[in-house]
């Protein structure tokens, strides 16, 4: 029997963990004996295949960055600026990614165009020409659909941290790199438990069944999306024969900083170090900011006009030759007004204790 | 996969021989080198399934493994995932007809079977071919030569592609220690 590790191997799912055992023997499968989902059995020795309904493997994806990197990385995406790193936490973050073999057969009509070099005159009796295209009638389309369909889900939504939710409806996962093949993502090894303590690992809550919902939906838009070119009435046929499901723990860090004494959070991809979201409460505050700024500003160009239409287009009660010094006393004071709350716009951030960033 | 919504742990062991089978987590099938036979794996107990391999060795030189294939009737699906799995059926059925063939598989094995069989079933109406409705679909291990750009089969000009099978280098990678001598002629 084979040394250390666990006493009993659990698999664990969405709602549930399951021991499993050796059928022969009783005795405890061995994950690290074998590779994805093979097991060596510790007491009989024998190989097994580890049967999970809920998916083929769980994979975990190792960082290929430092914290330091994360951290650099955070810094260069904030313009430059200095910054205080006050932690930097691995997350490796659960993600379902179900392959679908789709084979089918697309029949139907599409529009045919024809494209001819055309001479045009001009006035000056020079000759201009240009690629024309001109409808040619319709032709009838009977093609093979063949794709190999990779959808990923998020199993454990994290919307509040900034990093994209991969459902039906959001497939770009932007600088995240989750969605890249399994063979570009650097070192990918099976999911062990020892992998919690190099990391905080977040538990899907997104089960198996659900991902499956998920990838169904994202398999029929692509269904549609063969006859996407044909004309109304086309046929599609196809079917998915094959599909695999694998959970996939992501690598992600969490940078926690401070800027001009402000504190706030990235989050950083851990195998390509890009910055996948960058939380500030400054950039509230600086919105805030540029409402009051607005705002005043409004006013103040509301009073400015209205002093300006007295001194410019006056009521009887001052139109008189006598009341000159008052009408350029009142274009006077709009003049203020304006440079007064031009100055205070620019002095309003760092009168409340903003800084200029 | 089918067979129940339980966790189990399915060992890998041939029942004729009691060896070790060999095999991928992810794949349908799994393999008694020994014995030459093909199990079906994915269920909630293995399952004898009819295997056989072409004998003719792909021209050239260099690396070489085997890829499954179904075969049933005149109609041929590759059991390994690609881009274009119709295709390929189209090629392959017209490329492995006239090939020598025989019972049994030896190494290198044919890993990388994760279409199942009843994808034979599936995917007959679209190919207008006719499938041997009395049998289950047999695994062929087919012999490819590996060069940079190409990917040679037995007897013929065709070529494939390496991004017409996923998980190429991996498979490679699982044949080498087993991909010399070179296979054996008729």
């Amino acid at each position: 029997m084979a040394a250390g590790g666990p006493a009993v191997t659990t698999v664990l799912h969405a709602d549930r963990q399951q021991a499993v055992s050796c059928p022969r023997c009783g005795g405890v499968p061995d994950p690290a004996g074998g590779s994805g989902y093979l097991a060596r059995c510790r007491s009989c020795g024998v190989l097994g295949r580890i049967h999970d309904p809920e998916g083929r493997q769980r994979l975990a994806v190792m960082a290929a960055i430092t914290p330091e990197f994360a951290a650099r990385s955070v810094e260069q995406d904030s313009g430059g600026s200095r910054i205080d790193v006050e932690g930097c936490e691995l997350v490796f973050v659960p993600f379902w990614r179900v392959s679908s073999l789709i084979v089918g057969s697309v029949r139907g009509q599409r529009r045919r165009t024809r494209k001819s070099l055309e001479r045009l005159p001009t006035d000056s009796g020079q000759s201009l020409y240009q690629w024309v295209e001109r409808d040619d009638g319709t032709e009838d389309v009977d093609e093979d659909a063949e794709r190999h369909h990779v959808a990923v889900v998020s199993a454990c939504p994290l919307d509040e941290l900034g990093v994209p939710t991969l459902d039906r409806y959001r497939q770009g996962a932007g600088r995240l790199g989750v969605r890249r093949p399994l063979d570009r993502l650097g070192e990918v090894v099976p999911f062990e438990a020892s992998l919690r303590r190099r990391g905080t690992v977040l538990d899907p809550i997104v089960t198996a069944a659900q991902a499956s919902e998920e990838a169904d939906a994202l398999v029929e838009q692509q269904e549609r999306g063969f006859a996407g070119d044909l004309l109304p009435g086309a046929r599609v046929d196809a079917t998915v024969i094959a599909r695999d499901r694998v959970l996939l723990f992501y690598p992600l860090y969490m940078v926690r900083f401070r800027r001009a004494g402000v504190p706030c959070d990235g989050i950083v991809d851990g195998v390509s170090g890009k910055v996948v979201s960058h939380s500030s409460p400054e950039t509230s505050d600086a919105s805030h900011d540029r409402r009051l700024v607005s705002l005043a500003g409004l006013l103040a160009g509301l009073f400015a006009g209205s002093l300006s239409r007295l001194a410019l287009w006056s009521p009887p009660w001052i139109s008189g030759a006598e009341a000159g010094g008052v009408r350029a006393g009142l274009l006077l004071l709009a003049a203020g007004v304006v440079a007064a709350s031009w100055i205070g716009a620019r002095q309003l951030p760092r009168l409340l204790g903003r800084s200029e960033t | 996969v089918s067979g129940g919504s339980e966790t189990r742990f399915l060992p890998l062991v041939c029942p004729d021989c009691g060896d070790d089978l060999a095999g991928r987590a992810g794949d349908v099938l799994a393999f008694c080198a020994p014995c030459e036979t093909a199990w079906r794996c994915d269920r909630e107990k293995l399952e004898r399934w009819p295997a056989g391999r072409v004998t003719r060795p792909p021209d050239g030189q260099g690396a070489w493994l085997t890829l499954p294939v179904w075969v049933s009737g005149s109609l041929t699906l590759p059991a390994f995932p690609g881009r274009r799995p119709l295709s390929l059926a189209k090629i392959l059925a017209r490329e492995i007809a006239g090939l020598p063939a025989e019972r049994g598989v030896c190494r290198p094995l044919p890993l990388g079977a994760q279409v199942p069989p009843e994808a034979v079933t599936a995917v007959a109406p679209l190919l207008a071919e006719q499938t041997a409705a009395d049998r289950a679909p047999v695994l062929l291990a087919l012999p490819v030569r590996v060069t940079k750009r190409h990917l040679l089969l037995p007897g013929t000009r065709q070529v494939l592609f390496p991004e017409d099978v996923h998980e190429l280098q991996g498979l490679l990678a699982l044949a080498a220690p087993h991909a010399t001598p070179e296979p054996a002629a008729p």
